[in-house]
C-alpha cells in the first residue's frame, strides 16, 4: 500500500474511534449500556440494523462469490421481507411491552428458567464463534497484503474495535454504524465505477453485464430443479431462500439477541416497526448491487489477465514447492489463454453490437473460460496435498486484489477501510448482545442476583471485553473454512431453526409447556448436528427443520407431560 | 398497547398497508430479478 493509502486508512479508522468514544456517554446502568435508554429514532435504527447484518464478509466474500458462482447467492435473502412482516406483527410489540433486556427474558415469562437459559447459551455459542470468524474476515486481508502474521492481525484488529465498544455500549454501538454505513456505501459505489471505468475502450456498463449474463453469472434466480426433479442438495435457489431464507432471517431478526437489541433501542414500536419494515425494502437490492460488482469484476478480469489463483500467498508457497515446475507450466497456459480470452470476447462484443452472429465466438468464449478453470482446478489440487496447506478457496480474496491490483492510490486505503468499518459495525453489536446476555441471562440469574446498578454497569463493560478476547481466539483458528459468508451462514442455520421453534411454540402454541419444549429442543438440535454431519442437504433447510421439528416435537411431548402433572399428588 | 396507541404511524393509514407494500415491492422485485437473469441468459 502506498503512503496516501496509509493516511486514508489510518485517518479513517482513527475518526470512527474518536467518534465511538466521543458518543460514550449514556446512563450508567443497563438501560443506558445496553438499550441506549430506549431513545433511537426509526433511521437509526435502520442503519444499525443494517450494520450488524452487513458484515466485512458481506463486501468481501459477496463480491468473490458472485465472480465464482454468479448471482444467485442473493436469493439467500428472499426470506427477509417476509420476516420483517412476521417479527413487526409479533415479536416488536411483545418485547418492548415486557421491557426486556434480551428476547431470552420473555422465555422465562412464558416457560421456565432452564428454556432461557437454552436459548440463551445455545446464542452465546454460534453468536460468539461466528463473531470470531467475522474478525478473521477482515484480518485475512493485512495478513495477505501486507505480509503480517495472521495471528497478530487478528489481535491487532480486535483489540481497536474493543476501545469504543466496551466503553460506549449500544449508544456508541449504533452511532458508529451510522457513520460507517455512509463511508460503506461511497467506497462499494466508488470501487463500482472504477470497475466499469477501466473496462477497455468502447466496452460500457451494458456491455459487461452481457458478457457475466453469457457466462451464467447473472443467474439471479434459479429454481434448483434439473433433470432429475429438486435438488434438495443446491444451496441458493428461489424456494430455498423464501423458505429456509424466511426461517434463517425470521430467527436472526426475532431471537438472536445482536438484532434484537438493535431494535429495543427504539423509542417505541412504531420506531422499531419502520426500521425493520425499511430494512426489508433496502437490505435485498443491496446485496443485489454488490454481488453485481463481482460479475462486473467477472467482466473486467475477461479483458485483462485474471491470477491463476487470487491468494497470492498459496501462490508463493507452490512456487517453493516440489510443484513449482508444474505451476510455471500452467502459468504459461494460463498466460496463453488469457490472450485468446481476452479476444474472443472482443469479437463476441463486437459481432453483438452489429447484430452478426455470435454463435461461434460465444461457444470460443465459453471453450477458453473451460479451459481457465480447469486449470484453477488443477492448481487447487496441488494445494490440497499435504504438504502445501492453507487455504484452497479464493474466493475472499477476489475483490481485494482487484481493489489493490487496479484501483488508484487513496481508493485502494478508502476500501481497505471499508472493510474494517463493515467487520467493526456487526462485530460490535455483537459484543454488547453477547455481554448484554451473559448478565441479564447468566450473571444476574445465577451468580449475582442482587447487583447494583453501578456493578451492573461495570461488570456490563468487563463481559464486552471478555467477549471480545474470546472472539479473537476464535478468530485464530477460523483458517480453512472455504468462502466465510457460507461459514456464517451454516454455523447460523446450525443453532437458529432450533432457537426460531422455541419462539414460535412460545407465541403460537399456548397448550405447550416448559418441559416439553425444552426436551424438543435439545433432541432437535442433536437431530440437526447429525443431518448437517452425516448429509449433504442445503443448510437453508436446516432453519426450517429445526423449527418446524421442535413445534412439532413439543406438540407431541407435551400430551406425557399433562398426564404426569395430573397425576401428581 | 400503549405506544401502538400514542404513535401515529406514518405514510400509511394501518400497519396491514405497511405490510402490503413491503411485501408487494418484494414481489415486483423478484419479478424484475427474473427478467434481468432471462434478459442477460
Amino acid at each position: 500500500m502506498s503512503r496516501p493509502d496509509w493516511i486514508v486508512l489510518v485517518v479513517t479508522l482513527a475518526a470512527i474511534i474518536a467518534y465511538g468514544l466521543y458518543k460514550s456517554r449514556t446512563s450508567r446502568n443497563l438501560d443506558g449500556y445496553f438499550l441506549s435508554n430506549r431513545t433511537m429514532p426509526w433511521w437509526l435504527v435502520l442503519l444499525s440494523i443494517m450494520g450488524t447484518q452487513a458484515s466485512a464478509i458481506t463486501f468481501l466474500s459477496a463480491p468473490g462469490q458472485a465472480y465464482t458462482d454468479g448471482m444467485r447467492f442473493v436469493q439467500n435473502y428472499f426470506g427477509l421481507p417476509l420476516a420483517m412482516v412476521v417479527v413487526s406483527i409479533t415479536f416488536v410489540p411483545i418485547f418492548h411491552k415486557l421491557k426486556i433486556y434480551t428476547a431470552y427474558e420473555y422465555l422465562e415469562n412464558r416457560f421456565d428458567v432452564k428454556t432461557r437459559t437454552l436459548t440463551s447459551f445455545l446464542f452465546l455459542l454460534q453468536r460468539g464463534v461466528s463473531t470470531g470468524i467475522s474478525i478473521y474476515a477482515p484480518a485475512i486481508i493485512l495478513s495477505s497484503l501486507l505480509g503480517w502474521n495472521i495471528y497478530w492481525t487478528n489481535l491487532f484488529m480486535g483489540g481497536l474495535l474493543i476501545i469504543y465498544t466496551v466503553s460506549g455500549g449500544a449508544r456508541a454501538v449504533a452511532y458508529t454504524q451510522q457513520l460507517q454505513l455512509i463511508i460503506i456505501f461511497v467506497g462499494m459505489f466508488l470501487a463500482a465505477y472504477m470497475v466499469v471505468h477501466l473496462l477497455p475502450a468502447g466496452i460500457g456498463f451494458i456491455d459487461a453485464l452481457k458478457v457475466s449474463g453469457r457466462m451464467s453469472k447473472l443467474n439471479v434466480i434459479t429454481t434448483g430443479v434439473n433433470e432429475h426433479g429438486f435438488n434438495w442438495n443446491d444451496r441458493y435457489n428461489i424456494w430455498s431462500g423464501i423458505i429456509g431464507g424466511f426461517f434463517l432471517q425470521l430467527s436472526y431478526f426475532g431471537t438472536d439477541q445482536s438484532q434484537v437489541g438493535r431494535y429495543l433501542t427504539a423509542k417505541s414500536v412504531t420506531e422499531s416497526r419502520i426500521g425493520l419494515l425499511m430494512n426489508g425494502v433496502v437490505k435485498v437490492p443491496m446485496q443485489f448491487l454488490i454481488l453485481l460488482i463481482g460479475t462486473l469484476i467477472f467482466s473486467f478480469y475477461q479483458f485483462n489477465q485474471a491470477p491463476l489463483f487470487f491468494n497470492q500467498v498459496q501462490v508463493n508457497k507452490v512456487a517453493r514447492s516440489a510443484y513449482a515446475d508444474s505451476l510455471k507450466t500452467m502459468q504459461l497456459h494460463y498466460d496463453g489463454l488469457a490472450v485468446q480470452k481476452k479476444a474472443a470476447v472482443t469479437r463476441w462484443v463486437n459481432d453483438s453490437k452489429k447484430g452478426l452472429d455470435t454463435r461461434a465466438s460465444e461457444q470460443e468464449m465459453k471453450s477458453i473460460n473451460g479451459q481457465t478453470e480447469k486449470i484453477r482446478t488443477d492448481f487447487k489440487s496441488i494445494l490440497n496435498k499435504g504438504e502445501i496447506g492453507g487455504d484452497t478457496n479464493d474466493t475472499n480474496y477476489i475483490f481485494l486484489r482487484f481493489v489493490v491490483d487496479f484501483l488508484p492510490k487513496g481508493l485502494v486505503g478508502l476500501l481497505i477501510a471499508v472493510i474494517f468499518l463493515a467487520a467493526w459495525g456487526s462485530i460490535a453489536a455483537a459484543l454488547n448482545s453477547l455481554a448484554s446476555c451473559t448478565v441479564v441471562d447468566i450473571h444476574k440469574k445465577f451468580i449475582d442476583k442482587n447487583c447494583t446498578e453501578q456493578t451492573d454497569y461495570r461488570i456490563s463493560r468487563w463481559y464486552s471485553f471478555a467477549w471480545g478476547l474470546f472472539s479473537i481466539v476464535v478468530a485464530m483458528f477460523a483458517t480453512n473454512m472455504g468462502s466465510l459468508i457460507e461459514a456464517v451462514n451454516v454455523l447460523g442455520s446450525l443453532f437458529y431453526g432450533v432457537i426460531l421453534g422455541v419462539f414460535l411454540v412460545a407465541f403460537y402454541v399456548r397448550r405447550v409447556r416448559g418441559h416439553a419444549v425444552f426436551i424438543s429442543a435439545l433432541v432437535i438440535e442433536l437431530c440437526i448436528i447429525l443431518l448437517f454431519w452425516k448429509s449433504s442437504i442445503g443448510f437453508l433447510w436446516l432453519n426450517a427443520i429445526g423449527a418446524l421439528g421442535v413445534v412439532i416435537l413439543a406438540l407431541l411431548l407435551q400430551p406425557f407431560f399433562t398426564k404426569a402433572a395430573s397425576h401428581e399428588p | 398497547m400503549k405506544e401502538q396507541q400514542d404513535d401515529k404511524i406514518p405514510i400509511f393509514k394501518s400497519w396491514r398497508q405497511w405490510y402490503v407494500f413491503v411485501l408487494v415491492l418484494h414481489v415486483l422485485l423478484i419479478l424484475f430479478f427474473k427478467f434481468f437473469t432471462n434478459y442477460f441468459a
